[in-house]
């Protein structure tokens, strides 16, 4: 025993103290005479280091309130009796650490017994589901983002909880809300290094949270040391490398490329060449250079007249983007804390924690920039201005440079372009090559974060204390144009001999008129026409009490006020015509009054939490009461909504959302656990304020500020057990009905006159499903978890999504789209075993221990594959008939701990994809003939014939492998022109046969499995191979120093 | 002694960390291309022509060869490209140092030639090159306007029967402009304003008056000056059968032929005659060529032996009174042709003795020579459906062209480089 929390303790990463004033947990527990177990009235007890105590009452209970998260250490005291000192007292936020502590009289002859707490797998004060990751926890795993940790957990995908979307959540850093406003989306960019634990409330949560639906992510850094400087710097280095698997983007033999450069067809056209036809559906049809140099000299210009392998010439130079990832991803994480200098104790003992983290992902292919960017740079202060109070200052400021991914939209939600599928997907057949080889096709766009916080926390008495917060938070958006193209004589390149060519497709061409290049690839005109210059400012104010009434009734009571202000300028801009310019530009001033109050009843086999909440929400603005055709909507007459249009003040929205959490330990090592709760949230701004209008003033979309709040009642039940002190099962199911989400509603009049999208509560979900997780936290050679996730979602709208006055196209609406979705579950796993060699452990070497300090770390995931429809016959009723492969992936992480004086080092390598697997994924598919091409190749369970096996989509074959479609004819020799590629089924005979140089051949049945079936040679493969299959193995290096 | 050795084992271990590392990462080099654009890349040598031939004389658009020499060609005849005036040539021999080509069609005295050759990004270029055209459209008559036959007096005007669709005759100049006849009351006015019907074939008199006829059986007169057509009033009467096209004799004998498996004569004076009797034979076209009468015609019997289409000729008596010898073939059409369908339509001839014969399917003209060989005439350019012919002073072969598909008229003008035959009648 003794040693597992000797392990315990090492697992507990704390190089400083905890957050003085961030969210806090309880020590309670009971003192009792050794020597008859009676209750001892009036010890003494205090919180080492951070000024914190009680005393027994007179049965020998105490409770200290108020106490950061973290591991401390107890003082138990009383004349006549041994000083006790219980080390290793982790506290939890907004949990109660039990510690009984037995005394004994002085006659025994010790000054002190020192004692070590153990904490209990089972938290029998949970009533929820809720995991609790330490630093240390989180520096084994092969991650370098919180989101990234956090999306390991049972239920959650990214930040994605249970089902609803990461603006569902609220992300709290150290009592901070980080959500941005306009979409309520969590900005999660913390440095690692100064996480000292995270903790995710997956189900129901207290009366305290508001405006979340989903989940709670509280996030707790560290403070500065009042006696010393502490810190880390954390390196990851990942070599530059392409980022999919497959030839190069910009190789010449690429669906884009190879008509144009391959010798065999680039100069005769893709008709004329040698390629067969199969290989002709794989790539664009492409006249040939020859032909392009005929037209060029046809026309009357004959300053642009070109030779055939001029025309190519001038190709290559269009396309010459050399877009190859050449840089290293990294991450750069730093952290720092400490006295404040020059400050002394009489102004609260100043700390203070700096963080600075900057992360580089290079896109899979470069976009207007090349790469994801992120920084962000926090300075923390604590002070304690009076031994009963705590203030704490924070500063942080960050960035997020990327490209939007809205061309032709505007950006009504600051979302920026990331993962290689998201960029990869915007491409296709139709939207051409031009985002390949044009940098600034899509605008770059920055976002820019501001966030200060000042809080203050008194303890009234030993039993009553209350915490004021102001936050201020400003997010500026900044979409813009790339800069313009230089087409001066001076600045062009002379690409061969007397042939000058401009810089084109680099550089900003958007005076409207489509310009191409010589193979018709767009290189202006219409480019990155979105633009967003909003800026969106939060101001809280918030007051909580929390009080401890008697030993079984913790309340907490509190008010916010939440100030917004949204100034919306989103636009997009066509600088050259009068389409495709549209404004949502707006100034609004919502607020929001909130007020709870909860209790926490604690008695020996039952703890509740008990709550309830008030939410007022004004938008502040005017709604405008129109028709639903309404003349306002209308060219010419939309830009006159704000002079003409009727309208009135918006309303209060208010709530009442009840909680309730209960807790049943069943036994020391089991517990029984349900929540039931109401949650409500304000719809993101968009949905309430946006007037969006093309220049004519024709609506296209318009926002409701009198929105409900989104709803959803969220039902749990879950059961815990602590399996031989060495496990924790967790098993937790659930279901969430969710209503009044937002959703927009199209309306179109009979002419066609009123076109437009109006927000509304029409959008509704069923969430149900169950979550089982292990975990092993305590192990001298392997910790980890595996955990399991089950949900089923429904979603549907209440009315229609769509109006036509036109009651013909009403019904054919109707007919189309069903109102409701069917749920396709997608079980899925993460598992994680951490194996470690025990600390002097193996042969001492020259005064160490080289074998102590290895650690291996592997994170595996799975994923059921998703179920999809594929119905080629249009046959009524077929939904969901086919599935995709399950994906899954093993990350690892290969560490060295080592010491070297007070510096703490930790060397190293991650390998994501361990196994280099591949999973096909849709963005390979330049359109959707191609994506019918796959699938009629794949051979399904429930087809006949040849084409009959049991293919799953995702199924693939392998680079390498030649194409050899299968073909039924009723008699082979009836064929005129046979292909040499395609393995024919002959019905009348039941032969296989194939067309060689030899002419007809037979292929036998094992020949046929062997070198068709087996090698899946038989799949006609997506046409962007290099957007088939993501993220290869890769390898990247990293360095920690703590001291 | 044991801190120094603690750090070179950290720093040992990272070595070999990142030792192990690099060699893995190395093995995961895709080593992807650099961009396609190799900005070090010049090309093959960029040819040269030195001089082009034919220098002088007249190289027709579309018809004549062009021997373009100087050097860097490609021995391929593939990966050599041509261009004058923008207009691909066609390559038929290549070396190194001479391309011959067909030319283009197109024409004009400052024709830039250009040569390409596969691997090179520039250009050879010559300047100022002529070709010339060998067919020009005159006119095209709009929708609703139809061309029957063609004639042309001596100074080269042009008379066209054309239904406007009233009928009447137009005049024109060489270039195509339409000359309208004054009236005494200064109005104007076409050539003839009225023909009572429109002409299949029509001819100048020795009166300056213009002789036409068409199906029917008689002949049609155009007062010399122009005016209203009538029927030629000396033998009203006309032939026993419809004719489609007559010619004069140098004895201003007028011949005819058409339906009636006979050619008839006519002179001035109204006097009427059969100068000779085929058997069931239906003729297309009439001409008077070096004292012999040819006619063009099908055979509509069923003997086996007789030539089912072809030419004949009659040798013109002494007399000088329309009379004729005894019919001989002079080519058998059918035999050449039929297979693919071909019939012919007229004839005209160049006074060297070839035939030009016009017809529905195959080459538009095809040229029977006097030693009996047979050519198409500008195959490459000649628009097909051409069902009148009429020569001009010089060199030109006027061709009144149907458009079938856009249901129009054309009017061409052939350069044939040589004269037509004599024009008996016309004064």
């Amino acid at each position: 025993m003794l040693k597992r929390l000797i392990i315990l303790s090492q697992l507990v990463f704390l190089l400083s103290t905890p957050a003085l004033a961030g969210v806090t947990g309880k020590i309670s527990g009971r003192i009792t005479d050794s020597q008859n177990n009676e209750g001892l009235p009036g010890v003494n007890l205090i919180v080492e280091g951070i000024s914190l105590g009680a005393a027994t009452d007179n049965n020998g209970y105490y409770i200290i309130l108020h106490i950061p998260p973290g591991i401390h250490v107890l003082k138990a005291s009383l004349i006549g009796y041994t000083n006790i000192t219980v080390s290793n007292v982790i506290v939890v936020i907004e949990q109660t650490t039990n510690i009984d502590i037995n005394m004994s009289s002085e006659v025994l002859g010790l000054d002190e017994v020192t004692i070590m707490a153990e904490r209990p797998l089972v938290i029998k004060d949970v009533s929820n589901s809720q995991l609790n990751i330490d630093a240390n926890t989180i520096e084994t795993i092969p991650v370098l983002d919180v989101t990234e940790v956090i999306g390991l957990q049972a239920g959650i995908r990214g930040l994605s909880i249970r089902g609803g979307s990461s603006s569902q959540s609220t992300f709290i850093l150290d009592g901070i809300v980080l959500n941005d406003e306009r979409s309520n989306v969590p900005y999660s960019a913390v440095s690692l290094g100064s996480i000292s634990e995270v903790q995710i409330q997956l189900g129901g949560f207290n009366a305290e949270y508001g405006n979340a639906r989903s989940g709670i992510i509280n996030v707790i850094t560290k403070d500065g040391n009042k006696d010393r400087y502490s810190g880390s710097f954390i390196l990851n280095y990942e070599p530059a490398g392409a980022k999919h698997f497959g030839p190069s983007i910009y190789g010449n033999d690429t669906y884009f490329t190879r008509p144009y450069m391959d010798p065999d067809v680039s100069f005769v056209g893709t008709d004329n060449g040698p390629w067969d036809a199969y290989t002709r559906k794989q790539y664009p049809r492409f006249e040939g250079w020859n032909s392009i140099s005929a037209a060029t000299l046809a026309d009357s210009d004959p300053s642009n007249d070109l030779t055939p392998e001029g025309a190519k010439r001038l190709y290559e130079w269009q396309h010459r983007r050399d877009g190859n990832i050449a840089k290293p991803d990294y991450t750069l994480d730093i952290s720092a804390g400490g006295p404040v200098p020059l400050l002394d104790s009489n102004l609260g003992s100043p700390t203070f924690y700096a963080s600075f983290r900057e992360l580089r992902e290079m896109f899979i292919f470069p976009l207007s920039r090349d790469s994801y960017k992120e920084n962000s740079a926090r300075l923390k202060i604590t002070a304690e201005p009076t031994p009963d109070s705590k203030l704490l200052l924070t500063a942080s400021y960050g960035e997020t440079r990327s490209v939007s991914p809205y061309n032709w939209t505007t950006t009504p939600t600051g979302s920026v372009l990331r993962s290689s599928f998201g960029i990869a997907n915007l491409i296709n057949s139709s939207s051409g090559n031009s985002i390949i080889y044009m940098p600034g096709w899509y605008s770059p766009s920055t976002i820019y974060r501001n966030i200060f916080g000042i809080k203050y926390d008194r303890v009234i008495n030993t039993k009553t204390f209350y915490e004021i917060k102001l936050q201020h938070n400003v997010n500026r958006y900044n979409t813009f144009k790339t800069a313009d193209r230089d087409t001066s004589e001076k600045s062009k390149t002379e690409i061969f001999q007397g042939v000058f060519a401009d810089e084109a497709p680099y550089g900003y061409r958007g005076d409207g008129e489509g310009s191409t290049a010589i193979d018709g690839m767009g290189i202006g005109g219409w480019m990155n026409l979105g633009r967003d210059k909003s800026t969106i400012s939060t101001t809280s104010l918030r007051f909580d009490l929390s009080g401890q009434l008697n030993n079984n009734n913790q309340y907490k009571t509190g008010i916010n006020f939440v100030y917004n202000d949204y100034n919306i300028k989103s636009f997009t801009r066509n600088p050259g015509k009068d389409t495709w310019n549209r404004d949502q530009v707006y100034r609004v001033n919502p607020y929001r009054l909130n007020a709870y109050l909860q209790d926490k009843l604690e008695f020996e086999g039952f703890i509740a939490n008990i709550g309830g909440r008030l939410d007022l929400s004004t938008s502040n603005s005017d709604r405008y009461m129109l028709g639903d055709y309404d003349n306002f909507y209308k060219e010419g007459m939309g830009d006159l909504l704000e002079e003409g249009a009727p309208k009135e003040k918006s309303k209060t929205q208010w709530s009442i959302s009840p909680r309730l959490g209960i807790s049943h330990p069943i036994s020391e090592n089991s517990k029984f656990y349900f929540n039931y709760g109401h949650f409500r949230q304000e719809p993101s701004s968009t949905f309430r304020f946006r007037i969006q209008r093309e220049s004519s003033g024709l609506v296209t979309s318009i926002g409701n500020p009198n929105l409900n709040f989104e709803k959803t009642v969220s039902y749990e039940i879950g059961y815990s057990h602590n399996i031989y002190d060495q496990y924790l099962l967790n098993l937790g199911a659930y279901y969430k009905d969710v209503t009044d989400q937002k959703g927009w509603i199209y309306y179109q009049n009979i002419n066609n006159t009123v076109q437009y999208l109006k927000a509304a509560n029409n959008n509704y979900e069923d969430i149900r499903g169950f979550e089982v997780t292990v975990d092993k936290r305590l192990g001298t050679w392997l910790t980890g978890f595996i955990n399991y996730t089950y949900m089923v979602q429904t979603s549907g709208f209440f009315g229609v999504t769509s109006n036509f006055q036109d009651t013909k196209l009403q019904s054919e609406f109707l007919i189309r789209n069903p109102k409701q979705s069917r749920p396709s579950p997608r079980p899925y796993m993460r598992a994680n075993f951490d194996i470690h060699t025990p600390k002097n452990w193996g042969r001492e070497l020259f005064g160490m221990y080289p074998t102590w300090g290895w650690n291996v770390n592997l994170l595996g995931t799975w994923e059921a594959g998703a179920l999809s429809t594929y119905n080629p016959e249009r046959k009524s009723g077929i939904v969901n008939n086919v599935q995709w492969k399950d994906t899954y992936n093993i990350d690892v992480r290969f560490t060295k701990y080592a010491k070297i004086r007070d510096y703490d080092f930790q060397f190293f390598i991650d390998v994501t994809n361990f196994l280099n697997s591949k999973f096909l994924s849709t963005a390979g598919f330049s359109d959707n003939f191609d994506n019918v091409a796959y699938l009629e190749s794949l051979h399904f369970s429930w087809e006949e014939g040849i084409e009959k096996g049991n293919d799953r989509l995702g199924e693939y074959r392998e680079e390498g492998v030649e194409f050899v479609p299968m073909l039924s004819v009723q008699n082979f020799a009836d064929l005129e022109i046979p292909s040499r590629r395609v393995l024919y089924y002959d019905l009348s005979t039941e032969k296989y046969m194939q067309f060689t140089d030899e002419g007809w051949i037979e292929r036998d049945l094992s020949w046929v499995n062997r070198e068709v079936l087996d090698k899946k040679a038989y799949i006609d493969m997506p046409n962007f191979t290099y957007f088939t299959f993501f993220n290869p193995r890769k390898i990247s290096f990293g360095l920690k120093v703590s001291f | 002694m044991a801190r120094m050795e603690n750090k070179n084992f950290i720093i040992g271990t990272l070595y070999t960390l990142i030792l192990i590392a690099t060699f893995v990462v190395g093995c995961e080099d895709n080593n992807y291309p650099e961009s396609i654009y190799d900005p070090n890349d010049k090309g093959e040598t960029t040819p040269v022509i030195t001089s082009v031939e034919p220098s002088m004389g007249k190289v027709f658009a579309g018809i004549d060869t062009v021997w373009i020499n100087g050097g860097n060609f490609s021995n391929v005849i593939e990966d050599n490209f041509v261009f004058f005036g923008g207009e691909p040539a066609t390559v038929v021999i290549a070396t190194e140092t001479q391309l011959t080509v067909i030319a283009p069609p197109i024409s004009g005295s400052s024709i830039l030639i250009k040569v390409a050759v596969a691997g090179v990004f520039n250009f050879a270029e010559f300047q100022n090159y002529s070709l010339f055209e060998s067919v020009v459209e005159v006119i095209s008559f709009g929708e609703g306007m139809e061309a029957f036959a063609l004639a042309m007096d001596k100074n080269d005007t042009l008379f066209i029967s054309l239904a406007k669709p009233k009928e009447v005759i137009v005049k024109l100049s060489p270039e195509g402009e339409e000359i309208l006849t004054v009236l005494p009351d200064s109005t104007e006015t076409d050539y003839s304003p009225w023909t009572l019907v429109k002409a299949s074939g029509m001819k100048w008199g020795p009166d300056g008056a213009l002789y036409y006829v068409n199906i029917l059986r008689n002949l049609f007169v155009v007062p010399p000056g122009g005016g209203e057509g009538g029927v030629f009033m000396p033998n009203p009467a006309g032939f026993p059968d419809g004719v489609f096209d007559v010619d004069f004799d140098a004895n201003d004998v007028l011949f005819a032929a058409g339906v009636g498996s006979a050619i008839y004569s006519m002179t001035l004076d109204g006097t009427r005659s059969t100068s000779a009797v085929y058997n069931d034979m239906e003729f297309k076209s009439i001409k008077v060529f070096n004292g012999f009468v040819y006619v063009a015609g099908v055979y509509k019997g069923s003997d086996p032996t007789v030539v089912k289409e072809g030419i004949w000729k009659n040798e013109i008596m002494p007399a000088g009174d329309g009379s004729l010898g005894d019919a001989v073939l002079v080519f058998d059409w059918d035999s050449k042709f039929s297979s693919i369908g071909a019939h012919l339509i007229t004839m005209a001839f160049a006074a060297d003795g070839d035939i030009y014969i016009t017809s529905d399917v195959g080459d538009a003209i095809t040229v029977l020579h006097t030693d009996g060989s047979t050519e198409p005439l500008y195959p490459a350019i000649m628009p097909h459906q051409i069902n009148n012919l009429t020569w001009g002073s010089g060199d030109f072969l006027y061709a009144n062209r149907w458009d079938r598909d856009n249901k129009k008229s054309h009017i061409l003008k052939i350069d044939i480089r040589k004269p037509g035959a004599q024009y008996h009648g016309r004064q």
